[in-house]
């Protein structure tokens, strides 16, 4: 058992202050926030709570919120990766434009998104009449749900990896050739082993928003109940309604749900970090 | 095996880092390519070994016992790579390490577990880590994690050994610890070697023959005795320790530095041309009054006793800043101080002149 000590001696003064600032700070910006979600809970009629929650419709939108937000992480941790990686090892024209091109979906208002997705992917538009001649609809559908949070997923990944890429040394891999190791597997047993926390990292952090994410879904959802409603909009929808109870209940199931995931992921990744650390 | 790299150009943008290069090592022999930074000795050794290739459509071509091997990569060559920076795989134990080059072997020519785990422990014991094969390249200092990479290297079986400034890296002690262990490990193993540094005490007291390279070409290939005794040119004989350099030119046959005067005879050289003197510190003598030999004089202005050697620098009556290295005892039999004016002999020499040629 590793023994936790608070203060670790250093030369440098300042543990004092910088801890009971950020202990404070996060106080003020997240947890009291977050504890009244929990205290509004609590004050509401349990019967109801769990009637609202337990009901089809919301069952359906946290299986839709999870499920989308997950597909959409997973795409984002391979195609983020592969970009990253096209952005530390080539050099190409542009490649400045479409290095600030990542971080587009960060600085784009959401709607701003949404709309322009359901504009493309809708059965008449750019992509989703050629889509739709395969029978693939995307807009309207869980499908459009996901495009929209692989959108705004996108530039977690790629700045989490790139700066562990780039400084992964050449040689690493030019050893692993000299070795007779193939391309595979020197990415296999070599490369990707030293990025994966930073992708592991990307990947909860995509996820994270993807669960979060409310505005550029809602306009390429269409928002139809059990079908591509996701909870944040049902907690809107409460709030619309007055059912403040109700709709931080709601919002409880996630917040529980995501930490827990994120705590998972963030132990896995540190555990991967730590074995061999430098 | 034997390694011959020929006519060997490679230019990175406008930089030409080889210019029709050519080297021969024979089976066997531990060959050092020295050189300073940028003289293009590293880029020979990665071309030897894959990592880079030559400029298309020089004719540049490397073979292993005659083989052309150009067109193969680095990992059909079976060359084991000893890199600068160790290169180790730090999410890998210094066991996975080492035993990384037989497990990725295809699966009909990789060897049963039992029999990787043999050569791995074997290989820890040659590089006497055996105790440390638990561990992550992290927890080990940078000598170790060097021995380790030679293991790594060693692994596979290669059919020569390239090293590329793998001591650079090091602090001087563990340096010369290492320096003396490969040697030891190459008269076990001999495997023919080729050695990149830019120490030239490295070289001489490694290899069994130094190339000397300096801006994208070779100066001399001989025997460490050949290169630091016969140097071939101005700048294998600066590179190979420290030297006086006196100025003057020949007159009918005679090389004249001021009160100097050297026989320079059967060189083509005419009278009037600029010659240079090349003088090493300990083939400089001291004395107080002009004796049979003649001399320079000078001030002494610094005295250094501590070391080996001891130390005298002076200044030349032409302004020339001398150096001169002696024994202790010869130090205390010339009675020399600061401040003395003395006269400097010279008892052996290398005398240059302006090479119209180029």
């Amino acid at each position: 058992m590793r023994a936790y000590r608070f203060k670790q001696f250093s030369v440098l003064p300042g543990f004092w202050p910088a801890f009971s600032a950020s202990t404070l700070y996060l106080t003020l910006i997240v947890l009291v926030p977050l504890s009244a979600i929990f205290l509004r809970t609590a004050t509401a009629d349990w019967a109801h709570l769990w009637k609202v929650v337990s009901s089809p419709q919301v069952v359906a939108s946290y299986k839709l919120s999870f499920g989308a937000s997950l597909v959409a992480a997973v795409v984002n941790a391979v195609f983020g990766f592969l970009v990253a990686w096209v952005l530390v090892r080539y050099s190409f024209p542009g490649k400045r434009l479409v290095d600030s091109i990542i971080d587009l979906p960060f600085a784009l208002p959401t709607a701003v998104a949404g709309i322009a997705l359901t504009t493309i992917y809708v059965d008449g538009g750019w992509v989703g009449r050629v889509l739709s001649r395969w029978g693939i609809h995307v807009a309207f559908t869980p499908i459009g749900v996901t495009v929209a949070l692989i959108f705004v997923g996108l530039p977690f990944v790629v700045r989490a990896v790139q700066p562990v890429l780039a400084e992964t040394d050449r040689d690493i891999e030019e050893a692993a050739h000299s070795l007779g190791a193939t391309r595979w597997h020197t990415f296999r047993r070599v490369v990707f082993p030293l990025a994966r926390p930073a992708v592991l990292a990307g990947f909860a952090m995509a996820f994270a928003r993807g669960l979060g994410e409310y505005g550029s879904v809602v306009f390429i959802s269409g928002n139809m109940p059990m079908k591509t409603q996701i909870a944040p909009l049902l907690i809107v929808t409460r709030l619309e309604q007055y059912d403040y109870a109700g709709a931080t209940a709601i919002a409880v199931v996630m917040l529980l749900a995501s930490f827990l995931m994120l705590l998972v992921i963030n132990a896995l990744s540190s555990a991967d970090r730590g074995k061999g650390a430098r | 095996m034997s390694i011959e790299a020929r006519n060997i150009t490679k230019t990175f943008g406008r930089y030409a880092a080889l210019r029709d290069v050519s080297l021969t090592v024979n089976e066997g022999e531990l060959v050092a390519l020295l050189g300073p930074s940028g003289s293009g000795k590293t880029t020979l050794l990665r071309i030897i070994a894959g990592l880079e290739t030559p400029d298309a459509g020089t004719g540049g071509a490397v073979l292993f016992d005659g083989r052309n091997v150009i067109d193969d990569r680095v990992g059909e060559r079976r060359v084991g790579f000893v890199f600068q920076h160790y290169a180790l795989f730090r999410n890998m134990t210094v066991f996975e390490n080492i035993a990384f080059g037989l497990r990725v072997r295809p699966r009909k020519e990789r060897l049963p577990e039992e029999k990787i785990r043999e050569r791995v422990r074997e290989l820890l014991e040659l590089i006497q880590l055996e105790s440390l094969a638990a561990r992550f390249p992290s927890q080990l200092s940078g000598g170790q994690r060097q021995r380790v990479a030679l293991a790594r290297a060693l692994a596979i079986e290669p059919k020569v050994l390239l090293l590329d400034e793998p001591f650079g890296a090091l602090d001087a002690k563990v340096r010369q610890g290492l320096r003396t262990w490969l040697r030891k490990l190459h008269d076990t193993v001999h495997m023919t070697s080729l050695l990149v540094t830019h120490d030239q005490d490295e070289a001489l007291e490694v290899a069994d023959r130094v190339v000397v390279m300096n801006q994208a070409h070779i100066e001399q290939v001989g025997t460490p005795e050949e290169v630091f005794h016969h140097p071939a040119s101005e700048f294998v004989m600066d590179f190979m320790g420290a030297v006086n350099l006196f100025h003057g030119r020949i007159e009918s046959g005679k090389a004249v530095f001021g009160p100097l005067v050297l026989d320079h005879a059967g060189s083509a050289a005419s009278d009037g041309q600029a010659a240079r003197l090349f003088v090493r510190p300990y083939d400089l003598d001291i004395t107080h009054r002009p004796g049979g030999e003649p001399g320079i004089c000078a001030r002494v202005t610094r005295v250094q006793a501590a070391g080996p050697h001891v130390r005298v620098e002076l200044r030349a009556e032409s302004g020339e800043a001398v150096v001169v290295e002696m024994p202790h005892a010869q130090f205390r039999a010339a009675r020399v101080h600061a401040g003395d004016d003395v006269y400097v002999s010279v008892r052996d020499a290398r005398i240059f002149t302006e090479d119209y040629s180029i």
